[in-house]
């Protein structure tokens, strides 16, 4: 072995470096470790980013929402609705005029606390509001407390009170429900107070609060007319009360009804309970001879042959052991069929109903509608009232118009289909709500009554109901009203049913007058031809130049 | 670099921000005088209905113009 390539290590000195150096001993599991911290920072950083974007989107999307409400507010016109409170929709007629509106008002508040002179207030307040009297006043101003004095201010009380000049007196806005025609609607409107809602703004209250405005079937010129009229016409007869109402006969809409008396909806305070009832939708009546014209129908409908036979009236018709029925007030032994219903005869009526039999009747005032409730969309109706048990006797008295009980509502409706060429309709206040007609007569039957409608007023009982330069048809009514169990003499009712121009139906106008005063000499059987037809003259010679379309105004 | 994007984007939400209150603003502005003329438009509906109201022309026919329907005897045949 070679000596000299032997290294002593002993005599190796170590060269001395300052520098130290971390020499970091890696076993396997430090590398796993590294692997892992490595994942974590990329993942990390990963996130970062994705995080960024997020934040940074965002971001985009606030600016995108911020112009889209920018553009948005400059194209919606109409967004200013949504933020301002809603009126009460308002009612108006089917040619737009205002019936019922909402218009802001002031209420009177008086705050005791800051009043500089209580004495002279009070003696100001009392010449301003001279129906306040002086306890209430007193009682006021004894306290110290905000108060209301008085709802809805006129504009003159206003003034007055700003003359006054006390800080005391403060305003408050208010709304009020007004009805621009006073009585002329109350019937169909109804009313509206802050504690009560009656008839139309209480039956559709939820659309008018939605703010919708209510387009009803009526018109205000006719109503105006009929009002008018009717109203002369119930105090020359000295009625207790009066109903009219006007249809298209084509789709049910009612284009006046009024119903004597009535009552002013902006004082709902001052309304008496007898004048609140609707008399044409939520009263009935014995109807008496207006009722007759269904027996002509039910007889052309069945194709029967009566329309040349003569009936007997001479003697009149035992119809109890204890009532015998009487055509005074003609003057023949016996008459045909037409006769029966142009000279209004009772007897003539049983006879005729004796040949049709009852089910036949019953089934035809079925098929009219006479036992189905109307259902007029805002009004309330009343039932009308059959006979419990349809007998003999029963549609004895039928056939001349007692014994069942209906409203002026539904006796239209059943005309309606008699002279508008055989359609059912359903009455309607309501502007274009008609519904589908049915079909339940014959044509032929309908022209048949038409033509009858028109002998009956220029040759038969009503004669008064004739109108210058227009041919109508309509028959009379008087009817004795029950009172104590018996059919009254003095008390009783009287009707007219029409239809204009007789030659194609357009419209049906009916009057009633309860109770008018008779001159007891005077035929019963001619009261309602000279009481309700004179009345139907005149309203339908007024508004029939208003009814033609041509010169209706137009919407503006 | 991302901190100057995220400078940029939330500048630009206060600009947006700062524009769409005040166009905002300027609607409300014009809604409250929409709804007043609107008001007084209604108003004066309402009086017009009231002023024309078929009570009211016939008071004011009555005692000015004297107008009234006409009768089959204003009417001349040809013959007359």
């Amino acid at each position: 072995m070679d000596e000299s390539k032997k290294i002593f290590y002993e005599n190796v000195i170590p060269s001395i470096n300052n520098k130290t150096v971390n020499i970091k001993f890696k076993d396997s599991n430090d590398l796993i470790l590294d692997e892992k911290k490595n994942a974590e920072i990329n993942f990390a950083k990963k996130l970062n980013n994705f995080s960024f974007l997020i934040v940074t989107s965002f971001l985009l999307f606030i600016i995108f929402s911020l112009y889209k409400i920018y553009f948005d507010s400059n194209k919606k016109k109409n967004i200013y609705k949504k933020v301002t409170p809603i009126d009460r929709g308002k009612i108006l007629d089917r040619n737009g005029e205002i019936i019922a509106t909402n218009i802001n008002t002031q209420d009177l508040y008086i705050d005791t606390r800051k009043v500089l002179d209580n004495y002279d207030l009070k003696k100001k307040l009392r010449e301003i509001f001279p129906d306040k009297n002086n306890f209430f006043f007193d009682k006021i101003f004894d306290k110290k407390h905000y108060i209301r004095i008085k709802q809805h201010l006129t504009e003159k009380e206003i003034n007055e009170l700003r003359k006054i000049g006390d800080p005391a007196i403060q305003f408050h806005k208010s709304v009020k429900r007004i009805y621009l025609h006073h009585n002329l609607f109350s019937h169909l409107t109804g009313f509206k107070s802050s504690t009560i809602t009656s008839k139309v703004e209480k039956n559709l209250n939820n659309l008018l609060e939605e703010g919708n405005d209510l387009n009803l079937s009526v018109d205000l010129r006719v109503q105006s007319i009929v009002h008018e009229e009717l109203s002369k016409s119930l105090k020359k007869y000295d009625a207790n009360s009066a109903v009219t109402i006007i249809v298209d006969v084509n789709n049910g809409e009612i284009l006046s009804l009024v119903s004597l008396p009535d009552f002013d909806p902006n004082h709902p305070s001052n309304i008496k309970a007898f004048t609140e009832n609707n008399l044409a939708t939520e009263a009935r009546y014995e109807m008496g001879s207006t009722l007759k014209i269904f027996n002509a129908a039910l007889a052309f409908e069945n194709n029967l042959d009566v329309e040349n036979k003569n009936f007997k009236i001479h003697d009149g018709y035992q119809i109890t052991s204890d009532k015998l029925i009487e055509d005074k007030h003609i003057k023949k032994d016996q008459i045909n069929f037409e006769e029966i219903f142009t000279k209004s005869s009772n007897v003539g009526s049983i006879e005729l109903i004796e040949e049709i039999g009852i089910k036949k009747q019953q089934n035809f005032l079925h098929k009219l509608g006479f036992d189905e409730k109307i259902n007029l969309h805002g009004l309330n109706i009343v039932n009308n009232k059959l006979p419990d048990n349809w007998d003999d006797l029963a549609s004895k008295f039928i056939s001349y118009g007692y014994g069942i009980s209906i409203s002026p509502i539904s006796l239209v409706s059943a005309y309606s289909s008699l002279v508008n060429g055989g359609f059912k309709i359903e009455p309607s206040i309501i502007l274009n709500s008609t519904q589908s007609k049915t079909k339940i007569l014959n044509e032929k039957t309908s022209n048949k009554v038409n033509n009858l409608l028109k002998k009956i007023v220029t040759s038969g009982t009503g004669k008064k109901a004739k109108v210058n330069g227009l041919e109508v048809g309509g028959k009379t009514g008087t009817s004795r009203k029950l009172e104590d169990g018996k059919y009254s003499e003095k008390k009783v009712i009287t009707s007219f049913i029409g239809t204009f121009p007789i030659n194609k139906p357009k419209y049906i106008a009916f009057v009633l007058f309860d109770e008018p005063s008779r001159n007891t000499e005077e035929f019963l059987e001619n009261f309602g031809g000279n009481t309700a037809a004179p009345t139907f003259s005149r309203i339908v010679g007024k508004i029939s130049p208003i009814l033609n379309k041509n010169n209706y105004l137009k919407n503006y | 670099m991302k901190i100057f994007i995220l400078s940029i984007v939330l500048i630009s939400i206060f600009v947006t921000k700062f524009i769409v209150t005040n166009q905002l603003n300027e609607i409300k502005k014009l809604q409250n005088e929409i709804s007043t003329i609107d008001k007084e438009i209604e108003k004066l509906k309402t009086d017009y209905s009231y002023l024309t109201s078929p009570k009211n022309l016939k008071n004011m026919n009555e005692t000015n113009i004297k107008f009234g329907p006409i009768e089959q005897d204003d009417i001349i045949k040809l013959g007359d």
